[in-house]
């Protein structure tokens, strides 16, 4: 396949969150602007890859205070919190 | 220069009526909208085009002249004629042959549409320096807005001595001095005013003598249908002064809607503002033949390549193309034009090229043509690209699995040769159960 190139389709970006007591997120920094998280639909988590590099995920699907869905994951090995594309 | 005379016998169509294309299209777009200006100023050159060519070629001045009109096929007739020519019994409409049998040393001219549009736009130019509120209504025929002018120009006759005075910028002073200008309340008022004018002497109504102005004026100046036109004659209605004595009842009994309006207008109590005009600037593109075309097949071709080109570019930032025109500068000089308003804006090659072969099969170029230009000039709402995707070809006939259809294979085309590679990608499949998101798919380079 000489001259295609391949590029990554949805690759994580780290954003600043803000979380309650229990660890679920309220609000978080989209772009320039602070949104609210009104409600957390599902939450999941995933550890796999322990043989080599391990990778451990707590995800979350909020609902932003203007409608959109948005998929967030707290990095639970290196810390930080990562949104994954903007729909649910 | 000689008097000429004008192709209506009484006052030509009123430029209130939604007659020209740029006017219909900005309708639809709902551009130019707002206040406008109350006080109108109408300036009219009759014949405009046929004037234009008479100060082209001088020596024409002092003969019988007419202007062929540009629709096509074998029997032709005249747009416009010189006072020579009518003395002759030679008249706008008339066949070539018919003129011809009347006037045996007719001098027969092709228009030549890109020259009188260029003056007409100088024009536009100019009168925009004095009035924002600048309002065009056909070649020869501009409206301006002048509430606020009395403070920079004085009074209303030193306004009009102003807006006359700049044309001699763009105009030569026959020209100038055949132009005719009226200012009254609202556009009506102003045309009625200008119609009636002579050359030389403007005619400037007054808010408080508006009606009886209009009282004595023909009813033929109402932008109303030539069927209620033609029925107001036979009932020996004249001029608006005899409209207002028919009760309004009975006209709205006779004529409907237009009977109310007809009445409105003759009582002075409808104010049309001159609106500022819009003018988006125009995407255009533009092939030089190496030898000049006549065969309809290359220039349909070539109309093909140009509009791809014109869609292309990046000033038409995505807008649909609500009006187009197609231009050829003519072998032997002079030029050629069709266009074409669109009922629904598009931005898809097929859809305008249909439009404009039916326009170029209806007034076939009269030479053959050494430059054509597609320009697009009023535009809709952004396109959407769904013919990307289209899963059919030209014939309708649907693509198999795996072929790229014709658009996005000239679209991936067009970007490469801009960009030097293609910016498009294809999603695939990559480990589409993985757990992991961003391992589920990829961006494959798209480039059939």
């Amino acid at each position: 396949m000489s001259g295609k190139r391949i590029r990554p389709l949805g690759t994580p970006r780290e954003v600043r969150v803000s979380m309650n007591t229990e660890g679920t997120p309220t609000a978080v920094v989209v772009g320039r602007r602070t949104r609210r998280v009104s409600t957390v639909r599902e939450r999941w988590r995933i550890d796999d890859e322990w043989w080599r590099t391990p990778l451990a995920r707590d995800y979350a699907v909020g609902v932003l205070d203007d409608g959109r869905p948005l998929t967030l994951y707290r990095d639970l090995v290196e810390g930080g919190w990562w949104v994954q594309g903007e729909e649910g | 220069m000689r008097s000429i005379r004008t192709r209506a016998a009484a006052l030509p169509s009123s430029p209130l009526e939604p007659g020209s294309g740029p006017a219909r299209a900005r309708e639809r777009t709902g551009q130019g909208t707002g206040r406008g200006s109350r006080s109108a100023l109408c300036l009219w050159l009759p014949t405009f085009e046929l004037r234009l060519e008479l100060v082209r070629s001088p020596a024409l001045d002092s003969t019988s002249v007419a202007l062929l009109s540009s629709e096509g096929g074998t029997r032709r007739t005249l747009w416009q004629v010189s006072e020579r020519a009518a003395e002759a019994g030679v008249r706008p409409g008339q066949l070539v042959s018919q003129a011809v049998s009347l006037c045996p040393a007719l001098t027969l001219l092709e228009p030549d549409p890109a020259h009188y549009d260029a003056a007409q736009d100088a024009l536009l130019e100019v009168l925009s320096v004095l009035t924002p509120v600048v309002e065009p209504a056909g070649r020869g025929r501009i409206f301006l807005g002048m509430d606020g002018l009395g403070r920079l120009y004085g009074s209303p006759r030193h306004q009009v001595r102003r807006v006359l005075s700049a044309l001699f910028r763009v105009l030569p002073a026959p020209l100038v001095a055949a132009t005719r200008a009226g200012l009254a309340p609202g556009r009506f008022a102003a045309w009625v005013a200008a119609a009636g004018a002579l050359a030389g002497e403007p005619v400037i109504v007054p808010e408080d003598a508006l009606r009886p102005f209009l009282a004595g004026r023909p009813v033929s100046a109402l932008p109303v249908d030539e069927t209620v036109l033609e029925r107001l004659d036979r009932l020996g209605v004249r001029t608006l002064g005899e409209l207002l004595r028919i009760p309004a009842p009975a006209l709205v009994a006779q004529f409907g809607e237009q009977g109310a309006r007809a009445r409105a207008w003759a009582a002075g109590e409808r104010i049309d503002p001159v609106r500022p005009w819009h003018r988006p600037r125009p995407v255009r593109a533009t092939l030089d033949f190496p030898v000049p075309v006549g065969q309809v097949e290359t220039l349909h071709g070539a109309l093909d390549r140009l509009l791809e080109r014109a869609l292309a570019k990046s000033e038409r930032r995505g807008r649909s193309v609500a009006a187009a025109r197609v231009v050829g500068r003519l072998e032997g000089g002079g030029s050629w034009m069709v266009e074409a308003v669109l009922r629904d804006p598009s931005g898809h090659r097929e859809a305008l090229a249909f439009v404009l072969r039916t326009r170029m099969g209806l007034a076939p170029p009269p030479r053959a043509v050494e430059t054509l230009t597609v320009e697009f000039y009023h535009f809709g709402p952004p396109a959407d690209q769904g013919a990307l995707f289209d899963r059919k070809d030209d014939a309708g006939r649907e693509l198999s699995e795996g072929e790229i259809p014709y658009s996005l294979r000239s679209a991936v085309r067009e970007l490469k040769l801009r960009l030097g590679h293609s910016p498009l990608y294809r999603v695939v499949e990559v480990d589409p159960m993985s757990r992991i998101p961003e391992r589920r798919h990829a961006l494959l380079s798209f480039d059939p």
